[in-house]
């Protein structure tokens, strides 16, 4: 696995207790929040003290936003008329729905 | 559940239902008719709804297979098998290797991209790996919501989204050599 440089191995010299190649793997689950908290604190342990990462998941962050705000950019409203007739078509059937 | 309580939980989803029925058809009025069918069956089977549950992710449950029903004839995208390759591919390596001075950070190059990019770039992503984007990126589902969405496993989201974030990011870079946001 490579690391965020694309250095095939790991050449930080300090400690780590998560390899670099790790947070190239776990970065997205980190990002979207959906990493249990013990593995955030290790985590963001490793981003303190390694830089390459550190500018790694910032540039991963900053895309995930990107892809999330221009594509919220152009939403559109359902038709109005659409939403008349639907709700028209759901209050004259108002009985008990079939299974 | 009367048609009043029906309107007043699932209705609110309108427009992001029509928003991803648009991205899935890519056609104003097949989407249309897609979140007319949605609503009508959604109040047809309201008694499989538990009550106290996610009204928004049944609501879009019922879309992703409608949709793949009706539209998507064939819903095993044999290509998305293809793709392990692209779990190797990063921009930032492509634009960090790359990147001489200093003063220009390999975040630098995310500014250069437009609007239009980005969505090239998503409509250009295989169907499933666009769902998960969709679903994950676009309507904020977590991975857990997203995968009783499309009735696959977590794991299956975790590893479709690594993969389609990489293809995305492959595809920018294309288009940053193409467009010249890039020195060549
Ligand atoms: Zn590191």
């Amino acid at each position: 696995m490579k690391t965020p440089n694309g250095n095939e191995t790991d050449l930080h010299a300090h400690d780590h207790t998560l390899k670099c190649g790790e947070v190239v793997h776990r970065v997205y689950a980190f990002l979207d929040g959906q990493m249990n908290l013990d593995d955030v604190l290790v985590f963001k342990d490793h981003l303190k003290v390694c830089l390459p990462c550190q500018a790694y998941v910032q540039f991963e962050e900053k895309l995930i936003n990107m892809i999330k705000s221009k594509s919220c950019n152009d939403e559109t409203k359902i038709p109005a008329t659409l939403m008349d007739k639907i709700k028209k078509a759901i209050e004259v059937s108002n009985l008990p729905p079939k299974s | 559940m009367t048609a009043k309580d029906f309107e007043e939980q699932a209705m609110p989803h309108a427009d992001s239902l029509y928003n991803t029925a648009l991205r899935l058809t890519r056609n104003p009025s097949d989407s249309e008719d897609l979140v007319q069918e949605v609503f009508y069956k959604a109040f047809r089977s309201i008694n499989q709804f538990e009550a106290g549950t996610n009204m928004r992710a049944w609501l879009f449950k019922i879309l992703v297979n409608t949709h793949i029903s009706q539209y998507r004839k064939t819903a095993k995208d044999p290509s998305v098998a293809g793709y392990d390759d692209i779990e190797e591919f990063s921009l930032y390596g492509q634009v960090h290797s790359r990147s001489s001075s200093l003063t220009d950070s390999p975040e630098s190059i995310l500014d250069r991209f437009l609007d239009e990019d980005i969505r090239k770039a998503i409509d250009k992503l295989p169907d499933q790996f666009r769902d998960v984007v969709m679903l994950v990126d676009i309507e904020g589902f977590s991975y857990k919501e997203a995968s009783d969405i499309l009735d696959v496993p977590v794991g299956t989201i975790m590893s479709r989204l690594f993969r389609s974030r990489k293809l995305l990011q492959k595809y920018l870079w294309e288009y940053a050599v193409e467009y010249g946001y890039v020195k060549p």
